[in-house]
């Protein structure tokens, strides 16, 4: 590995650019190797990347994971949010037009990025915790039934969006699921279909009665629904009240709207949302037996929420149900993928490492040669990491340990490498002695 | 006297500086002798330069404590600070790194 010089590396960068696998196979070496250590190295994106391990891991253990769950909390117009900052606010008497406005709470949170990560933390705990009932508790997680059933486990990646506020998305591991062989199976039933439909109906809705597309538009969109407490369901006026702010809230946070900066792609010359918006309509909701399944939907750019969810936490989500495997493959490899949106720097490993290389040959400080490629990794791996832009909030979560997963279970990595050669290595002595006992006889 | 010499022979226009930084760089890990540099680094967060990271202390206190008590400071001085708390994770990530920085044959 000490033999790689600049030139080598840029032939990679190249080949790497083409997409096509690396010749050089001192390069391929020092590749293993930086990214065996990056794993353990907090925020990198090697680290992120063993996360697949982990699903994987659980998916073994647990079965598929039934629900895809995406929470993407307002930090900027949440009461809570500012108690976090240290903002006076009575939350059992509360009062929206009292206490700080929007722009004075845009600013508490901005400056202050530790109380964004805090905040974030805690809501997602309790909503795990309150409304689906499930609460790890050192190396043990206590389950009851939640709003989406009895949950088995969790695991939950965390996002930052472009101005630096999280996001989580969540793959959900149900109580009692049928593997993917028996969910095929049992697809193929009518009755079977009819309860996941009950399902669906219960928990993930794209359209509401007296919402339709005139409304919508006729509706002012009113980002500033702040108080994080759904209305008493001790009152008789509550079954109204809640329909009221959930239409409210899915004209507010719901309703997909195309722009040219966010989601609208060039493709054949006219523009397309990547999104897909605005999605198929349909009549009424439906399940086939091939898994795939489908919500009544009036106008194309309503996107599907957990109505509980979005009445409770005021803010936008998505849920979705995986019947399949394909799905959910999908979901973990986009999930894991990156750590922030727009990360382009850090493509092109080699080109990283390649700008690391003269100063490493330039101040070359040890005689040891195994000291000196230590070296060359440490310093590859501090120019990978020093190009990833990481948000305050994202910088705040790491040091206090939140890290960036929520999960239900405790993961330790498993080191096949030895454990295979040792089987190998005991397959190799059992045939050679059968050999020689063959041999003998 | 040397600050002093540097700035008669300054070129540029910015004009002279009382404190110039020196010519050596400093390390910075704290384990080493030299002393971790953030508490010098920052006054407006340490002023009296001492109770560092990292510093001589009786009870030993690691990077990752000594973050997050500086984060959950009553005054919020740390986590309000536009550059402390990345400055903190990015010495983290190196000591990280240089830990896991090794050959596996």
């Amino acid at each position: 590995m000490a033999s790689i010089t600049v030139a080598d590396l840029r032939q990679a960068e190249a080949e790497e650019r083409r997409k096509e696998p690396i010749s050089n196979i001192r390069v391929r070496a020092l590749w293993k190797h930086v990214t065996a250590a990056n794993g353990r190295v907090v925020g990198s994106d090697t680290a992120r990347a063993r996360y697949r391990g982990m699903i994987w891991g659980t998916c073994l253990v647990l079965g598929g994971p039934s629900l895809w769950l995406t929470i993407n909390p307002v930090d900027v117009h949440d009461p809570i949010a500012q108690i976090f900052v240290g903002e006076r606010i009575d939350l059992d008497n509360f009062n929206p037009h009292l206490g700080p406005d929007s722009s004075h709470c845009a600013e508490n949170i901005a400056s202050n990025p530790f109380a964004a990560s805090e905040y974030f933390n805690f809501i997602v705990n309790t909503t795990l915790e309150t409304l689906f009932g499930i609460k790890k508790q050192g190396p043990q997680t206590n389950s009851k039934v939640g709003v989406l059933g009895p949950l088995k486990g969790y695991f939950g990646v965390v996002e930052a969006q472009g101005r630096g506020s999280f996001h989580v998305h969540m793959l959900l591991w149900l109580a009692n699921t049928p593997n993917a062989e028996e969910m095929h199976e049992k697809l193929q039933e009518e009755c079977f279909r009819e309860q996941i439909q009950t399902y669906i109906n219960a928990n993930v809705c794209t359209h509401l009665d007296d919402l339709g597309e005139q409304d919508i538009k006729s509706m002012l969109r009113n980002s500033e629904l702040p108080y994080s407490r759904p209305p008493d369901p001790q009152q008789a006026d509550w079954a109204e009240k809640t329909h009221q702010l959930e239409c409210q809230l899915v004209r507010s946070q719901q309703v997909h709207t195309c722009s040219i900066g966010t989601c609208l792609r060039r493709i054949n010359g006219h523009f397309t949302c990547k999104r897909k918006a605005p999605w198929p309509l349909s009549d009424e909701n439906y399940v086939d037996n091939r898994g795939n399944w489908g919500l009544k939907r009036t106008y194309g750019y309503i996107n599907g929420y957990c109505p509980l969810l979005l009445t409770t936490m005021r803010c936008n989500n998505d849920l979705k149900i995986n019947t399949n495997g394909a799905d959910t493959k999908d979901v973990a490899f986009y999930i894991t993928a990156y750590a922030t949106k727009k990360q382009n720097k850090t493509h092109n490993l080699s080109a990283l490492m390649a700008s690391a290389m003269p100063y490493h040959t330039a101040n070359l400080l040890y005689e040891d040669i195994r000291e000196r490629n230590r070296l060359l990794l440490y310093r590859c791996i501090n120019v990978i990491n020093r190009e990833t832009e990481l948000s305050g909030p994202q910088v705040a979560s790491y040091l206090m340990g939140y890290g960036d997963t929520f999960t239900s279970h405790n993961y330790a990595p498993l080191y096949t490498s030895s454990l295979f050669s040792t089987v190998r290595q005991e397959l190799l002595n059992a045939s050679s002695s059968l050999e020689s006992h063959e041999s003998t006889r | 006297m040397m600050y002093a010499l540097a700035n008669l022979h300054d070129s540029s226009q910015e004009g002279g500086y009382v404190v110039r930084h020196s010519r050596t760089a400093t390390t910075n890990f704290g384990q080493t002798a030299a002393r971790n540099p953030l508490a010098a680094a920052f006054p407006v967060l340490f002023p009296y330069g001492v109770g560092g990271i990292e510093s001589e202390r009786k009870v030993k206190l690691s990077l990752r404590e000594h973050a997050q008590w500086a984060l959950q400071y009553y005054d919020r001085r740390f986590a309000t600070h536009h550059l402390f708390p990345f400055v903190l994770f990015a010495l983290i990530q190196k000591c990280e790194a240089m830990y896991s920085a090794r050959l596996q044959m």
